[in-house]
């Protein structure tokens, strides 16, 4: 539960506390300042570098033996296997074909160069399995630039998502930029409600489908936000924020539409 | 998995961490939903864990910040931010400034929530 929790009105009151009230108090509040704050970094760092060089010995290892294995398997890859291990961003980290005993993706935690993402050949037979490309790929683009062409060179499947990927890399706008660009719908872009669709029974559907509260986003950020509001997030008590916002009113659930739009590098 | 945190050393815990934040990375690329949450919860009762044996240590988790996945960064620096307070606000910094998105998202959250005070670490 947020410390400021009894700020906010409660589903079954009546009562509204404005913004401009929760930001006084907010003013007011004590801040938290951590006292030694630096000590405890030093002593906390000290006492894990021993076991930082452990883990990396152990992780060293590791990459030997995979690429050992790899290497005896001789096994080729054809397209997108999602039981391959992959490294954070997506790329494969061996070219062994043995399946991970829950059939997923398996991390092999490899050190990111910046090298290409390599996408699967073939378009993936799922959605999953497709979205989680598009996914690596834009993000990847989004981390390290570069034409989008050469990203996806040798995965030609991707290329009709072109725009799907390049919208991901839009930069922030103004609000007023955002609800503008409602009126001109595009690929790679989806309308966003900033209070959720689903409040519909608790605040007109005039209300929801007003210019004010639709933004036009890359769709892939408006996946992103809809997962985030899926959730539990430490800055809501561990809650979902769906949960958190689910019988609030309009001007709180405004507020945290927008939060999400800034953090997800949607809204300036 | 929970119930058997209490008889796991220190660097079981670590390790047990590090592969529920991996899975939690593959979830999320996954929509998983329901595995992502109860990895999150998977991962607070390990910090619970090692914040009750002696000397809180969650300082083990410290080592995590320099891992090559962005989710094992972002959930070891939650759930250190009480025992390591500048390393920890600096890697949610560094995974916002290298835009290592969905991560760099809850990683501004939590810094601005600590701003504000609406978050107070213990």
């Amino acid at each position: 539960m947020r410390n400021d929790a009894h700020l906010w009105p409660q589903p079954n009151r009546k009562l509204w506390l404005g913004p401009a009230y929760v930001e006084r108090k907010r003013e007011a509040a004590p801040r938290c300042e951590p006292t030694n704050s630096l000590d405890a970094d030093v002593r906390a760092t000290g006492a894990a570098l021993g076991e930082l060089k452990r883990l990396v010995r152990s992780l060293r290892l590791e990459l030997a033996l995979r690429r050992h294995r790899a290497a005896l398997r001789h096994v080729g890859k054809a397209g997108f296997n999602p039981d391959q291990p992959r490294d954070w961003h997506g790329r494969w980290t061996d070219a062994g074909g043995s399946s991970s005993s829950d059939g997923r993706i398996r991390l092999a935690g490899d050190i990111p160069t910046g090298d290409s993402p390599e996408l699967p050949k073939e378009r993936p037979p799922t959605s999953e399995a497709r979205v989680a490309a598009y996914k690596v790929a834009a993000r990847w683009l989004t981390r390290f630039g570069g034409p989008i062409g050469k990203l996806i060179e040798g995965a030609e499947w991707l290329r009709q998502q072109s725009p799907l990927i390049q919208s991901y890399n839009d930069p922030p706008g103004s609000l007023q930029e955002l609800q503008e660009a409602v009126s001109t719908p595009a690929a790679g872009y989806d309308i966003h409600h900033i209070v959720r669709q689903d409040q519909e029974g608790h605040f007109p559907r005039e209300l929801i489908d007003s210019p004010e509260n639709k933004v036009r986003i890359p769709r892939m950020k408006h996946w992103e936000i809809n997962g985030w509001y899926q959730r539990e997030n430490p800055d809501y008590g561990w809650q979902t924020p769906k949960d958190y916002i689910d019988g609030r009113n309009w001007d709180v659930q405004r507020a945290v539409g927008l939060e999400a739009l800034r953090f997800h590098g949607v809204l300036k | 998995m929970t119930s058997s945190f209490g008889s796991m050393s220190v660097p079981q815990l670590v390790e047990q961490f590090t592969q529920d934040a991996l899975k939690q990375f593959t979830a999320e690329l996954y929509d998983e939903h329901t595995k992502y949450n109860r990895l999150s919860r998977d991962m607070v009762a390990i910090s619970e864990e090692l914040k009750a044996r002696s000397g809180d240590q969650r300082a083990a988790l410290v080592v995590l910040f320099a891992h090559p996945n962005p989710q094992v960064r972002l959930m070891a620096a939650e759930v250190t931010l009480a025992v390591a307070p500048v390393a920890a606000r600096q890697t949610l910094q560094e995974l916002w400034d290298q835009k290592e998105f969905p991560q760099a998202a809850y990683a501004m959250q939590t810094l601005r929530a600590l701003e504000r005070g609406d978050r107070k670490p213990t």
